[in-house]
């Protein structure tokens, strides 16, 4: 958390999280590159090294795809997800040589201008076999763009958190036409039927964790209220742990009531540094602690600690024997409320 | 169809060319405008927010006319 910007705040989980993904990066290209030396001896250079960056932010995109149903469905993988950041600009960086590569290799060799020729030299257009497929790694070229220059707190602040969410969510529109792009230049240029096996697989992988973790939080997401409800019941006393919360969802937001030394209070479940889940946190040092990154809040007000200035939105709760209620209109983000006091601790 | 495509290309790069003018003066100045956490900024922060503004030069542009 950062009053001032700056480009990268650095820390030693960060430096290590980029240094395993340069590693993974070196390593996968000298042995692509050694692999194609001894299989593919006529291959040129700039077709092994569009095929090399390709192959790798399409691997990177994957893995990126797969983290966050990983870590729902598991906390030991947060480990992965927590310079997500930097493994996103990173895949962008390898689209960007395979893109520009490309277009330098096959598009740069005429009167036409490059880009003009990408559209143009392919205008097969209405053909699913022929149709020009670098059209649409382009596309997704410009959707990673987007992304990966606004993978900065600057740009979740001033694009405000559903916005940048909205934006990053385009992830998986950029997937469905990379997906398209390699299957279609595949049907072009492929005659065996391995990398079209791969892709599936990979499809059914990504496909299969989205679900399995959207089951998972399925509970949490039935809302408990309507419309027109004042306090509604969200929970029993038991069923949270302390120093943890329980999530719930009222009026369509997902909310976490905790539970500290012998106190209730309840926020907005949505971490406001980069959309963490705050109920999958803990209590630490009197804050609540979004597992992601470890920013902070305070459970009476949502508010973080001086002089940070992040603020999530509170909610009034009260008790019933040990019964947890909660008022689902949800206060204006920092509004300090009361915390319910627990009799029996 | 070929006209239409090398329109849309050019508006593109037209686009692009606005958004890297605005951008140099985003990152100098104007995003100084929209939040108060950039003053003082390093010249690095402002070196990479350049290809964002340039992005969406547009939205950032609306945002700052609003704030006025």
């Amino acid at each position: 958390m950062s009053v001032s910007y700056t480009s990268i705040l650095w820390n030693k989980q960060k430096k290590a999280y980029d240094i395993g993904v340069l590693i993974f990066v070196l390593s996968f290209t000298v042995l692509f590159f050694g692999g194609h030396a001894v299989l593919h001896p006529n291959a040129t250079f700039e077709t092994v090294l569009i095929r090399n960056f390709g192959l790798l932010a399409f691997l990177m995109l994957h893995l990126i795809l797969v983290i966050g149903p990983l870590t729902r469905l598991n906390p030991k993988f947060l480990i992965i997800l927590y310079n997500r950041r930097h493994l996103g600009v990173t895949m962008f960086i390898m689209a960007a040589i395979h893109g520009i590569f490309s277009i330098l290799n096959f598009h740069s060799l005429s009167n036409t201008n490059p880009l003009k020729s990408v559209f143009l030299s392919n205008l097969q257009y209405d053909s699913l076999i022929n149709f020009p497929f670098q059209v649409l790694g382009f596309f997704a070229l410009i959707l990673l763009a987007l992304m990966a220059t606004t993978s900065h707190d600057f740009w979740l602040k001033n694009l405000g958190p559903k916005v940048w969410k909205s934006l990053h969510m385009l992830v998986y529109l950029a997937y469905a036409l990379i997906i398209l792009h390699v299957v279609l230049g595949a049907l072009q240029n492929e005659t065996s039927p391995i990398l079209f096996g791969v892709v599936l697989l990979g499809f059914v992988i990504i496909a299969s964790l989205h679900v399995l973790s959207g089951l998972k939080e399925q509970p949490a997401d039935v809302a408990i209220d309507d419309a027109k409800s004042d306090f509604v019941r969200a929970c029993n006393t038991s069923e949270i742990k302390e120093n943890r919360a329980k999530i719930v969802t009222v009026s369509g937001e997902r909310v976490a009531i905790f539970k500290y030394n012998g106190k209730l209070s309840a926020v907005n479940n949505f971490c406001r540094h980069q959309g963490g889940p705050l109920g999958e946190g803990k209590i630490i040092d009197g804050c609540i602690t979004c597992p992601w990154h470890g920013y902070q809040y305070r459970p009476e007000d949502g508010q973080s600690p001086p002089p940070f200035t992040e603020k999530v939105e509170t909610y009034h709760l009260k008790l019933e024997g040990d019964q947890v209620w909660i008022d689902p209109k949800p206060l204006p983000e920092g509004t300090p409320v009361q915390p319910v006091t627990m009799n029996n601790g | 169809m070929t006209d239409f495509i090398s329109i849309g290309v050019d508006a593109f790069f037209i686009y692009l060319l606005i958004g890297l003018v605005f951008s140099i003066w985003f990152a100098l100045a104007g995003a100084k405008k929209l939040d108060d956490g950039v003053a003082g900024t390093p010249w690095h922060f402002k070196l990479i927010i350049i290809p964002g503004a340039m992005l969406l030069w547009v939205f950032l542009l609306s945002k700052i006319i609003r704030k006025r």
